[in-house]
């Protein structure tokens, strides 16, 4: 089963590569369209879109999907239902392909909602009370955008067809086009984990490591992406791209100061696919749609990569996640290890690796436009505290001394897990070069000042000596963060949001729900319902038994009293 | 018409046959495929004979009832392995079927009227006859007196309406246009307390909870439908008073629809918990109805048909996890997915459906109901995206608590699923997920 | 029945006088067909073991002084040639016949008359002899005063049965309210004959039914057993065919009432009916328990020889034809 899926799903990612080429040289675009129902001036369709993003934007997920799968032969080789999983994966694939060749928002409903209800099967694959929770919180932030999503394409009816593809000059002035837009964007912030529907995003981690490589590192998470690149228009002729670049600028702070604190091995990962989705969807907002993409597909790559690793860890620590107790990983684990240093390089934007092209292009541009203080602050120090993060975790599993147990049998050889990880290496180094030649024919220009271009360089230094140095603390160390316990529980919790999430939105239902039985189905309705009409005609009921048992008695009292009346009568004339 | 009709007249002699409750049950199936190749696809009535006939929508409503009742032979096979009154329970069954048959194909209202009330009889000798607890006198009491409080008043109109134009017929009765208030009010009333409407929806819980597996399929497949159809049938000549009134019940559906939502969340009974998602369902395919525009009455229609086989299938996986348990409580029904791991995609399936995913139905329903809500007015977005967010909270909390985590610890073991049950839940979903392929089957009858 | 002459002759009796009122040409006739009625059912009714004297005076008492008002009334209305106040002459006699025939709000001896007779009894009071006094009746229709009697009549008939144990005093008031549709009924002239047809069949099948299980209370039902659960399902047919549940037989009397008092208007006076329709179905239902669940515990030590006698036969062809028999006579009309 999984041998089959990889080579198919392989074969289709280097099929579809080639048609994006062919495609990027020619420019070209298919548009293929079956006619679902069409009512009055209405069309609902299916549509089919073919052009150079779509295509490579699937090969690229194709690719990462058939080693992903290619790495669960051996990762989960131990569970009984392998089959069921590499079928659930097969159809995330197939939600994911449905959503990205969409222009039509009906087809993209069909693509998000599967990823919505496929990616909650695989979030509670293992079965217990974390992964129940952390699936519950995930479909349920997601159905926040399904609903949005449903929302919109209620008040798109306005333009008598769905294809947004068709409406992007409209969109820049009109003012139902413009609630389109919000919805969507909401949509968006919700598949993609913006402030403030994060919380799920670290919570989902309970998924099995392959399906956080798959899922959480390039392909759920970058829908809502995806879908605002579709929809650019409409960020950067208004006020939604500005709401936009302050919510993603502050979801990228937020997770880089939270990966600072954070000692589970998947938590850092998925803190920091969320401060680079906060990047991607700030650049996407400044109106720099292109480099998102680009940032989207490098980033896609060297995170799946980082996830690969660490599941290859995590197999070897005996299930444990905590990077406490790792160390000297890379005495024992050459191989993995370095694979994970190159996937952190890329990530930190070492010069020439995947992630440097995108990372610094988008620095450069953000340097070189018209933008604010804040968010310039906020774009720079978040970059510093990606390598400061990195460096962290380098610094704990990598280097220093080991923390484990010593009976272990840390090894280099799961060759299956290896090899899919030396494809995503190759790719890692090799893709950000590749794609920056395709998708970018010309470079774009740009002029800055000496202090402004060798900042990033800067920063990024600085970041890996604090990440370093902050780590290596001895026994005795007053441990700054702990005795600002209250401030760096705040920051390391990503400021209160799951709690917020959970518990703090979760009593409001349940309370008006137990009103709802307790009053209405129980009270008021059974009051003017069933019960009290019941009541009454018992009550009139017994009242015409009385009248009945004493009829003699009445009539006999009635003919007193008219008697009485007539009397009265006959004296008074 | 009249084919249809005596093929299921003449399946009352099969019934008191010993042994012969699957020959029934195949020969519904034969009676349904036939009726499929009968090609009604337009507005007008066509295969009239004598006084029946069938448009678009009592072509639907028919199959999904002729569907429905061979499913629930299927369902039922507890009654036959137990010999609980057998061929009683098949008279039922085939009596009922020919009511619910004999409803949806007459051309006149009072003929309607007649063949609606007797519906209710058989359904309510199910509930008594074949229940399982003492809860189900007073589940029978509310169903027939609730439909029966505002069905009289609507005989009361029918003949006025006869009085005023001499006519029962539906076609003749279009081209009036009443501006009575108490007209409306008696002839939709009725409509809505089977609907359900919010406010009036105390029968449904009940009598859903207390009936039999096949009572709950017919009653959550067809008898809610039976007041969408009426109300589809009726609004034609009271489109008048419908612009005047019709706000009320929109409010109190949509309004309605989140509170019971919100009740599904806090219930531990698995029956209940899908019978108030019925309620939530009807609400809005009653707040689309009533809006009047095209979209809504069209996309009413198929969440109508949608809802039935997808509520009815539910109502099959809760039936069978509690032959296997003995009870409906969720707090003993969960951790399936350990021991009936093909079922669960049954589950999945099902439950995406309810909570309106695509590929199904559903979605195409509520896609056209809800733009028509909104483009009625945009106050109601907020109401509408409640209820759908909520509809899949409680969806995802019945999959998730019965399917997944530990095992009831009190089981001692229990078959997996047998081809019957996998072949019942496949023959609901299919359809469900086919039909949105032949959309315009469903959405273009006006 | 017909184990003792003298009970002959005087049934022989109470059918001459019912037909000598109803075929009389002048108010005298129609008086004296009325008291023959009375007399002939007194010695009817007291022979059993019931409380049946009781019954009896209590009957002839509120008879005679029916029949006196009657009378007088009658001497009046002759007398008064003029008719300058025909109304109040319509008036008395309409009341007196009101208080012969047992309707609100003159309907207070019926149910403790009904207490005490045998079924057979019970059966002819509560069909024969409302035969000639609704008769005379639909001559002098004065609208002010039947529509009250049919109001309370419906109202009484429903509220009254709610309370009831005992079956006969249930179908007493079962009866008050049938009445109170027949008076309904006489707003086209010819309707409430119909209506009393199938009530009577309807009462006759239910009263065989008691008659021949010998049941008097409500809880002596869910002793009733026989071997086949079914014959005891299709026999309480009949009791929902009197609450006038389409589609049962019982529904078309009630139909075509309606349908006379649409035609002349009465919306108002409908509604209520049918209402107070609904609350005897809920008593009916009530009895019908036993019979629909099928999976309860029954007593299975009172066994009974009933399959071969004729009026076992006679009972489960009048079930049939009241389950059935809306389809059968719509196709008699449609072929006619």
């Amino acid at each position: 089963m999984c041998s089959i899926s990889f080579i198919s799903l392989f074969f289709f990612s280097l099929l579809s590569f080639t048609m994006g080429l062919i495609f990027i040289m020619n420019d070209f675009t298919i548009f293929i369209e079956w006619e679902v129902v069409s009512m009055n001036s209405l069309m609902i369709v299916m549509t089919i879109l073919l052009d150079w993003m779509s295509l490579i934007f699937m090969s690229f997920v194709l690719m990462i999907s058939s080693l992903v799968i290619y790495y669960s032969k051996e990762y989960m080789e131990s569970d009984y239902k392998i089959n069921r999983f590499i079928m659930l994966v097969l159809m995330f694939v197939t939600s994911m392909m449905l959503l990205i060749i969409s222009p039509n928002l009906i087809s993209i409903l069909l693509g998000w909602d599967g990823l919505g209800l496929v990616s909650y099967c695989l979030v509670i694959y293992f079965q217990n009370i974390k992964s129940y929770n952390a699936g519950m919180l995930t479909a349920l932030s997601n159905r926040i955008g399904d609903v949005a999503l449903l929302l919109a394409i209620a008040w798109m009816l306005n333009y008598g067809s769905w294809n947004y593809i068709f409406y992007l000059d409209v969109m820049q002035s009109d003012s139902e086009m413009l609630i389109v837009g919000m919805l969507v964007m909401l949509a968006a912030m919700t598949k993609s984990a913006q402030i403030p529907f994060s919380s799920w995003l670290p919570a989902a981690m309970a998924a099995p490591t392959p399906v956080s490589a798959l899922v959480h590192s390039s392909t759920l998470v970058t829908a809502g992406v995806y879908l605002l690149i579709r929809f650019n228009i409409v960020l950067s002729t208004s006020w939604m791209g500005n709401l936009l670049l302050l919510l993603s600028g502050l979801t990228m702070f937020m997770a880089g100061l939270g990966a600072n604190y954070e000692f589970d091995l998947k938590k850092i990962i998925a803190l920091s696919t969320l401060s680079q989705l906060g990047l991607m969807m700030s650049i996407l907002s400044m109106g720099y749609y292109k480099l998102a993409f680009f940032h989207l597909l490098t980033h896609a790559l060297f995170k799946a990569l980082l996830f690969m690793c660490a599941g290859a860890i995590i197999h070897n620590m005996n299930n444990n996640q905590d990077i406490r107790l790792m160390g000297s990983l890379s005495l024992m684990m050459p191989l993995t290890s370095s694979c994970f240093n190159v996937a952190n390089l890329a990530l930190c934007g070492m010069p020439f690796l995947a992630g440097f092209y995108s990372k610094d292009l988008i620095l450069e541009m953000v340097s070189f436009s018209y933008i604010n203080l804040f968010s310039f602050f906020l774009y720079f120090f978040s970059t510093g505290l990606t390598v400061c993060y990195s460096f962290r975790l380098v610094y704990y599993s990598m280097t220093g001394d080991s923390n484990f147990s010593s009976l272990n049998m840390l090894n280099d050889e799961g060759w299956v897990m290896l090899k899919s990880m030396m494809g995503l290496l190759i790719l890692s180094i090799v893709g950000g070069s590749m794609l920056s030649w395709l998708i970018f024919p010309t470079p774009e220009v740009i002029i800055l000042p000496l202090n402004l271009k060798l900042l990033t360089l800067f920063v990024c230094i600085i970041g890996g000596l604090m990440g370093y140095l902050i780590s290596n603390v001895s026994l005795f160390f007053m441990n700054k963060a702990l005795s600002n316990y209250n401030f760096s529980y705040f920051l390391g919790s990503m400021w209160f949001m799951p709690y917020i999430s959970t518990y703090g939105i979760i009593n409001y239902p349940l309370i008006l729900g137990k009103m709802s039985i307790k009053s209405f189905d129980q009270g008021w309705s059974e009051y003017f319902g069933g019960q009290q009409l019941y009541y009454n005609l018992v009550k009139n009921s017994q009242l015409n038994q009385m009248l009945q048992n004493n009829n003699l008695k009445i009539y006999l009292l009635s003919f007193i009293f008219w008697i009485v009346i007539l009397y009265m009568y006959m004296i008074c004339f | 018409m009249l084919k249809i009709i005596f093929m299921v007249l003449f399946l009352f002699p099969l019934c008191f046959i010993k042994n012969s409750y699957w020959m029934v049950q195949s020969f519904l199936f034969f009676i349904s495929f036939i009726f499929i190749l009968m090609n009604m696809y337009s507005n007008y009535f066509m295969s009239i004979s004598y006084m029946f006939g069938s448009d678009m929508i009592s072509y639907g409503l028919i199959l999904l009832s002729l569907w429905i009742v061979s499913l629930m032979l299927m369902a039922s096979e507890s009654v036959f392995k137990y010999n609980n009154y057998v061929n009683l329970f098949l008279f039922n069954i085939i009596l009922l079927l020919l009511m619910l048959v004999l409803t949806f194909s007459s051309m006149s209202l009072f003929m309607f009227y007649l063949f609606f009330e007797s519906s209710l009889i058989p359904t309510l000798f199910l509930i008594l006859g074949w229940g399982y607890q003492p809860e189900r006198l007073q589940a029978g009491v509310y169903l027939l007196f609730y439909t029966l409080l505002v069905s009289l008043p609507m005989l009361i109109g029918i003949f006025y309406l006869y009085k005023v134009t001499n006519t029962m017929n539906f076609y003749l009765l279009n081209n009036y246009m009443f501006n009575y208030e108490i007209l409306y009010f008696s002839l939709v009333m009725a409509f809505l307390v089977k609907m359900p409407m919010f406010l009036v929806h105390l029968w449904l819980p009940k009598a859903h909870v207390e009936a039999p597996v096949s009572g709950s399929m017919i009653l959550a497949g067809i008898m809610l439908k039976l007041g969408g159809y009426g109300l589809l049938r009726v609004f034609p000549f009271l489109q008048l008073l419908g612009l005047k009134f019709n706000f009320i019940w929109i409010s109190i559906s949509l309004v309605g629809g989140v509170l019971v939502s919100l009740t599904c969340l806090c219930q531990t009974d698995l029956k209940a918990l899908i019978a108030y998602s019925s309620v939530a369902h009807m609400g809005i395919v009653l707040a689309g109805l009533m809006t009047m525009t095209y979209m809504g009455m069209c996309g009413s229609y198929t969440l109508m048909i949608a809802h039935g086989l997808c509520s009815s299938g539910l109502f099959c996986l809760a039936n069978i996890s509690y032959e296997r348990l003995g009870s409906r409580s969720l707090l003993i029904n969960k951790g399936l997915l350990n021991f009936m791991p093909s079922m669960a995609l049954w589950w999945f399936l099902l439950s995406s459906a309810n909570m309106a995913a695509p590929p199904t139905l559903n979605l195409l329903g509520e896609i056209s109901l809800i733009n028509s809500i909104v483009s009625w007015s945009w106050l109601t977005m907020l109401m509408l995206s409640l209820l759908s967010f909520f509809s899949a909270a409680y969806t995802l909390y019945l999959y998730a608590y019965s399917q997944h985590g530990k095992l009831f610890s009190g089981v001692y073991s229990f078959s997996g699923g047998k081809i019957r049950e996998y072949l019942l839940l496949f023959l609901h979903w299919f359809p469900l997920n086919l039909l949105i392929l032949k959309g315009d089957m469903c959405m273009l009858w006006l | 029945m017909f184990n003792n002459s003298s009970k002959i002759m005087f049934l022989t009796i109470l059918m001459m006088g019912s037909l000598i009122a109803i075929s009389a040409n002048s108010w005298m006739g129609a008086w004296m067909g009325l008291e023959i009625n009375l007399l002939a059912f007194i010695p009817l009714m007291s022979d059993n073991k019931l409380m049946s004297t009781e019954a009896s005076l209590k009957y002839f008492l509120t008879q005679a002084l029916a029949s006196s008002v009657f009378l007088f009334a009658v001497i009046l209305f002759l007398l008064n040639t003029g008719k300058n106040n025909a109304n109040l002459m319509e008036m008395i006699i309409l009341s007196s016949l009101l208080l012969k025939s047992g309707s609100a709000p003159f309907h207070f001896w019926f149910p403790n008359v009904m207490e005490g007779l045998s079924w057979i009894n019970a059966l002819i009071l509560m069909t024969w002899q409302k035969i000639a006094p609704l008769m005379l009746i639909s001559y002098v229709i004065f609208k002010p005063l039947i529509i009250i009697s049919i109001i309370l009549s419906s109202f009484i008939g429903a509220l009254g049965g709610l309370n009831q144990t005992s079956l006969r005093k249930l179908m007493a008031y079962s009866s008050i309210n049938h009445l109170g549709w027949m008076l309904a009924a006489m707003y086209n002239s010819n309707i409430w004959l119909m209506y009393f047809l199938f009530y009577t069949f309807l009462t006759f099948s239910m009263v065989l039914m008691f008659n021949m299980f010998k049941i008097s209370y409500i809880n002596q039902l869910f002793s009733l057993f026989f071997h086949e659960k079914s014959i005891k399902f299709f026999l309480f047919f009949n009791l929902l065919s009197l609450g006038g549940l389409p589609p049962f037989l019982g529904f078309l009397p009630k139909m075509f009432v309606i349908q006379s008092l649409t035609m002349n208007n009465q919306l108002f006076l409908l509604t209520f009916m049918v209402m107070m329709t609904l609350i005897t179905l809920y008593f009916y239902i009530r009895l019908c328990y036993s019979a629909f669940m099928l999976n309860y515990y029954e007593n299975s030590w009172m066994t009974f020889s009933y399959y071969k006698s004729s009026n076992m036969k006679l009972l489960l062809t009048f079930s049939y034809i009241s389950t059935f028999g809306l389809f059968l006579t719509s196709s008699l009309y449609f072929f006619f």
